[in-house]
This record gives C-alpha cells, structure tokens and sequence, in this order.
C-alpha cells in the first residue's frame, strides 16, 4: 500500500513539476508576443551577464525569435557591452554600447557586487534602457527583449528538468564574423591565443596553476601565445597570471571597456588555436572557425551547456571544440610538456 | 391698474426667443460636430483598418502557432512518451506479476550500455515492481554475475549455452542489419531464453527484454526527454565486490588498471596507437600497471596491447570468454586508478569506487552518455570520473610528460 501510494506521489509530484515548467515557459512566450507586438524598434538587452550565455543562448535565442516571430532585422537594437556588434550581425539592425551610456565602473560595481546573471530586470538594466532611449530618442512604443525572458525560459534545461530537442528547437546558431576593430598590439603571423581566468570549473588550486603554466609553455615552445587577459574587471572572473617561458603577449592594459570584447574576438579569429577556460570566449571561438581547447578541472556547471555545445557546433560546421578535463592529466600524475615530436596542428586535423 | 411694459415684455420674449435659437444653435452644433466626430472615428478606422486587421490577423495567427506548438510539445514530451512509457511500464508489470521466474536478458550488446543503463534500469524497475531477487535469472556473457548482485538470485553464462565463435557471429551478423542494440528481441535472443530457460529447468518464465531499455531511453540520447526522466528510472547503487580476484595470478600489490579498446570513441591510428602507448609507458614508470587486453573479440572492438612496455602486467593469459569481464571487474575493484577508453567498462569503475580516466579522440557519439553519466556519479557518489580528450593533447602539440 505504502508502495502504491508512494508511486501515486511520485507521479503527482512529477505532473506539478512538469505543469510548472510550462507555466513558465506560457509566461514566457506571452511576454514575447507582447514585446514583439506592433512595428516599433525592440531593444534587445539589456546583456550585462557572461560572455558564454550570451554566445550559447541568448544570441541563438535571439535569431529564433527574428525567425520564429518573422521580425525584420531593422527592428531590433542590440544592447550590449565591450563592441559585440559583430555578434549580432544578421540578428540585429542595431548595436549600441552600454559603455557609450553608463560609466565602466558602474557596470563593474554591479559585477562586483554578484548580481551577473539576469533572471529578472534590475533597476540596473531598466535605467539602461530609459538612458539609452532618451539619448537614442527612441519612441515610447519601444519594446524591450529581456535577457531575464531567456534565462527563465531555459532555466528548466539548466537544471535537466527540459531537455535538450527544447533548447535545440528555440535556438538557431550561426557562424560568427570577426569585427574590424584596431587591434594594439602588433601580432604575429601565426600565434595561440590564450584565455584562462579563474572560474568555478577551474579554480585557482595549485596544481591547477601548475598544469596551466606547462600548458602555456607547451604551447609557446610552439608558436607564440597571445593572452586576452583586460585587467579591466568588469566581471567576477580574474584573469590567471601566467609567466611563461616563451614568446608572450598580452592585450593587458591595452583594452578599453567598450571595445574589449571586440578586439579579444578580432585576436581569437586569427589565431591557429584557441585555449582557455572552459566558458566566455570558449563558446564563441568554435563558432569563428578557430579550433578551442577549453580547460576545466570541474564539469559539475558544465554538463548541460558541454552536452549542447558539443550538438551544436558539430551541426552548424564549426571548429572543432575538443574540451580538456585537466583533472584528468592532474590526477594521472602527468603534465603537459614541450613538444618535440611533429605533431599534426589542429588545423591540418 | 398698472400698464404693461410692451417693450420690456417684447425685449423678454426676444430675449427667450434668441436663448431658444442659441441653444438650437448649440444642439445642431453638437450633433454636427458628433457627427462629424463620427465620420473621423469611421475614417480613421477605414484609414487604419488594414493596419487593424493586419494586427488581429497576426495575433490569432500567433494564437494559432502557440496553440500548434504547445500542442506539439505536448504530444512530444507528454502523450507520445507516456505512450511509450505506458507500454513499456505495462510490460514490465506484466512480467512481473505472479510468481513466476523472471529472466531479464540475454544481454548480447556492448558492455557500456549494460553497466551504464541496463542495471540501473533494473535495479530500478525491480524495487519499482516489487520483483525478489529470487525470482530473477540474469542472462549475461562474459561472467558480469557481480554485476547483477541485488538484482538476480541466479545468473546463466550465455557461452554456456552458445559457444563464443557462434555468439560472435551472431553480434556479426546484428551489426550488418543495422541492429546491433537489442532494440527488438531477435531469433538469436529467443533461442538463448529458450536454452537458458531448459539449462535451469524453468517452463513458462517471463522476460523483460534489454529492448524495453532501450525504448524508454532511445529519446533520452536523442535529446528528446530530459535528464530528470533518465534519473527517474534508474537507480545506480552497485552492490559492493567481494574482494580478491580467483583465476588470475598474482596481481601487484598497488596498480593501475588499463584497458585500451578501438571504438568510434578512440579509432585504430597509428598517431592514437603512438599516444597511448606513450602515456601507458608513463603510467608505468610510476605504479605497475595492469592491462586489462582479451586475445579475442567477440565484437567490433579490438584490445590494444601493450605488455611489452616494462612494468606493464598483462591478465591476458588469464582470461577465457566465459569470466573475462567478471576477473576484468575485480581487477578494476582493486586498483587505485583506472585508466581507459572512454567507454565499456570505464561506465563502470566510478561505481566500483576507483577514480577513472576515460580518454576519447571523438566525443561524437559520447555526448549523451557523459551528461547522463556525470549526473549519476554526482548523484550516487561515485569515484572521480575524469576524461582526457586526445585530440586537445594533440591540438596543443604537446605530448604528456612525467610530472616534475
């Protein structure tokens, strides 16, 4: 008897579970509707959250919607941050700088005080939007795509209650331009662009530290290894200080706020091979046709966006993404090393 | 008497007479300007209407969509899977209804499919349906009976009933039909039940057939159900190994187990073959290692060898078709790390409590078992579960090296 009744509140709990999600996701699409009703110009943003969300979901998502809902490109704005106009070409009519309006350290204040992840609009994002209007002198219909729309309508899949046809089937990737930006540093002809900051699934642990610098001077034996670290803060990712050995570069200090995004992309899409911290630019790079060795110790956040990832990019005809787990090499008691054998570059594989 | 005033009575009734007309005035001009109201409200709309209708036609064309997706979805993720669900459930409870002998097998596809989703599955399904262990025949190969431990009271060797050559050609000829996981029960499968059924004695036994696995979580790999439903319906509490391992000889006191097999997952190239011979050879510097190679194959994949390398112990001499994958097992129980492809028994060793390195070149047909796979060890506490993808290490140009 306790068996059945217990089964019968599985099942119960398993309906109210699934009832809401989907009461969600109907909140979703009614707020969609009533954005995108009408003719006028729709802000979509405003984007203050990471890099790889913006990149594996919210842009996808994004193109969806414009197909999904037959919404003219010249109707949106992209509002985003760092000179990610290029990201939004084919998606938006529009991009405009959250820099050109809000001072850097009020965007690095919010940052640093934990609030990155957009699941609701913050009295930070509204004021945006109303500074952004009034200096664009937008009309008042303007309609405003949410990022917090995206994170709530995804959320489900995040957690494995959604599966994996849903977040396939409300997203459409594509390959990613790189920007014409100046880039301020002179660059090699050939080089490896290198992003490893200090994440949850790589978390600065010594023998972690260790791997990474044997790792940046395998690779710089090799070729030599620009580094994409800003030293601009704007997140609440520090970027790993690597001594390496071999011919270094770096952007650090060179950036400024309103381009950065855009001049790391400009760097990351002429490199022979991307490595870094699996997330942020991790995500982007295969979709610029650059192969990307991301790195983590700690799938534990991963699973989900690795299991679309690696759907994904393998259908649009990206580069290859071949994540490391550098726990692995750590706990086999091994390390990478300087390379002296030939060995076919990721390119020619 | 008092005379009227005439001209004040006539200055009245003037007076009255222009206050009528005012208001008539202001009357008309009301009504026209109503009027006039109205025929701007009924030109604007006519100006307007098609805008209006556009719109209406675009909202109930949305309504339209979101009623036909929301319908979808439903059929998608609820009727169509609750369909299938339902029948497989009903099945299921069928079989194991009454006290009849239940024989949950034969089990003839990969070995990664089996220890990752067939006995969670039926540790799963029998607490669900209340199925004894006494009741359970498990009809396996290779001698996987710790496997069923919990699940099956008695455990029938499949190459005791067919012999390996015969077994092989049979997984041959699945493969050529495009059919080589168990989705469906094949001749070959029934023959076996048949012949297990008489090598115990049992008449009238029920079957739960790999193929109702296969069904429920086919969508699950697919993308088309999520995490939380391949979770639900399967419990990976692996019952504890008896130590020691019979029929081998002596093992090293501290080792690591190695099994190196071709796959999809980690092809036969000589820049693979290369690699991991390097990185064995590396292991084996630092701990004696066991490698875990058959000299036969019954499937489409092929052992690496690598006993040649100093330090290396082979188990091959040790291994017969009948318990090769049981010895494998206990083997793997007792090591303190395993390393191997990325797949097979690699499901396994988190479970057996040993911290395990799984290496692939190819992720391609891996994603769903790793995402599955990571939440179940997570979840059920298993040992670390680490993977080291070959074609990074290649992709870096670096080649693994001793730790300083």
């Amino acid at each position: 008897m306790s068996r059945f009744s217990a089964r019968w509140r599985a099942r119960a709990r398993t309906v109210a579970g699934q009832w809401t999600a989907w009461k969600g996701q109907w909140e979703v699409e009614r707020h969609l509707e009533r954005a995108l009703e009408g003719d006028g110009p729709i802000i979509a943003g405003p984007w203050c959250s990471e890099v790889g969300y913006e990149v594996l979901y919210w842009i996808p998502f994004l193109r969806w919607v414009m197909a999904a809902y037959r919404i003219p490109e010249n109707r949106l704005i992209a509002l985003s941050r760092g000179g990610t106009a290029s990201w939004y070409r084919g998606v938006a009519g529009r991009y405009v700088e959250i820099f050109d309006h809000i001072p850097p350290s009020e965007y690095g204040a919010r940052a640093a005080a934990g609030h990155i992840k957009q699941r609701e609009t913050s009295a930070f994002d509204t004021g945006v939007v109303r500074r952004v209007s009034e200096a664009l002198a937008l009309p008042a219909s303007t309609a405003v795509l949410h990022p917090s729309l995206m994170f709530r309508w995804f959320a489900p899949f995040w957690s494995g209650h959604e599966t994996l046809g849903f977040v396939e089937r409300h997203t459409r990737y594509a390959s990613i331009v790189s920007p014409q930006v100046d880039i301020p540093i002179a660059l090699p002809a050939e080089y490896a662009a290198v992003k490893l900051y200090r994440a949850r699934s790589l978390p600065d642990e010594p023998a972690v530290r260790a791997q990474l610098r044997t790792l940046v001077d395998a690779l710089s034996d090799r070729m030599p290894v620009v580094h994409l670290d800003t030293g601009l803060g704007l997140d609440d990712h520090a970027d790993y200080a690597l001594d390496s050995r071999g011919r270094r570069l770096s952007v650090n200090g060179l950036l400024e706020p309103r381009t950065n995004l855009a001049v790391q992309t400009r760097i990351a899409a002429g490199a022979r091979v991307f490595v870094g911290t699996c997330g942020s630019l991790a995500w982007l790079t295969p979709l610029l046709g650059i192969p990307t060795i991301p790195v983590f110790t700690d799938a534990s956040f991963l699973h989900a966006h690795l299991h679309l990832a690696r759907r994904v990019y393998g259908r649009v005809g990206a580069a290859p993404f071949s994540p490391v787990d550098l726990s692995g090499v750590i706990h086999a008691g091994l390390a990478w090393a300087a390379p002296h054998a030939a060995v076919a570059s990721s390119r020619e594989s | 008497m008092a005379l009227p005033n005439i001209w004040r009575a006539a200055m009245n009734l003037a007076a009255a007479r222009i206050r009528r007309v005012e208001r008539r005035g202001r009357n008309v001009t009301r009504l026209v300007q109503q009027a006039a109201k109205k025929v701007n409200r009924v030109a604007e709309l006519a100006i307007h209407a098609p805008r209006h209708v556009r719109a209406r036609w675009h909202r109930s064309q949305a309504a339209a969509v979101r009623m036909r997706n929301r319908y979808r979805r439903l059929d998608d993720h609820v009727l169509t899977p609750f369909r299938s669900e339902r029948r497989i459930k009903r099945t299921l409870w069928r079989a194991s209804s009454g006290n009849r002998a239940l024989i949950v097998g034969p089990w003839t596809s990969e070995v990664g499919y089996e220890a990752l989703y067939w006995i969670p599955f039926l540790t799963w399904a029998t607490q669900r349906y209340g199925v004894r262990p006494e009741r359970v025949i498990a009809l396996s190969r290779g001698g996987t009976r710790d496997w069923y431990a919990g699940i099956a009271g008695r455990y029938v060797e499949i190459f005791d009933l067919v012999d390996p050559p015969a077994f092989a050609e049979q997984a041959a000829a699945r493969r050529d039909r495009g059919d080589q996981k168990q989705v469906e029960a094949s001749d070959f499968d029934r023959e076996l039940i048949e012949r297990a059924s008489s090598h115990l004695g049992v008449r009238g036994a029920a079957v739960w057939h790999p193929g109702l696995m296969y069904q429920l979580f086919r969508p699950f790999w697919y993308g088309d159900r999520s995490l939380e439903f391949f979770l639900r319906h399967t419990d990976f509490r692996y019952a504890p190994l008896d130590s020691g391992v019979a029929g081998v000889g002596p093992l090293p006191v501290d080792y690591v187990a190695v099994k190196f097999y071709t796959g999809p997952a980690l092809p036969d190239t000589p820049a693979n073959r290369a690699l991991l011979r390097d990185l064995v050879a590396r292991l084996a510097r630092r701990s004696a290692v066991v490698v875990l190679d058959t000299a036969w194959s019954i499937d489409e994949h092929r052992d690496y060898a690598f006993d040649d390398i100093p330090g290396v112990t082979t188990v091959r001499p040790s291994l017969d078709p009948r318990t090769n994958l049981g010895v494998q097992t206990r083997v793997i129980a007792g090591a303190r790390q395993f390393v191997g492809t990325c797949g097979g028994l690699a499901w396994l060793a988190p479970f057996l409590r040993v911290p395990t390195i799984a290496i692939y070149e190819s992720d391609r047909y891996l994603t769903a078992h790793l995402y599955a796979a990571r939440h179940a060890y997570r979840r059920y506490d298993a040992a670390r579960f680490s993977t080291l993808n070959i074609t990074a290490i290649r992709g870096i140009g670096a080649a693994l090296a001793k730790a300083s």
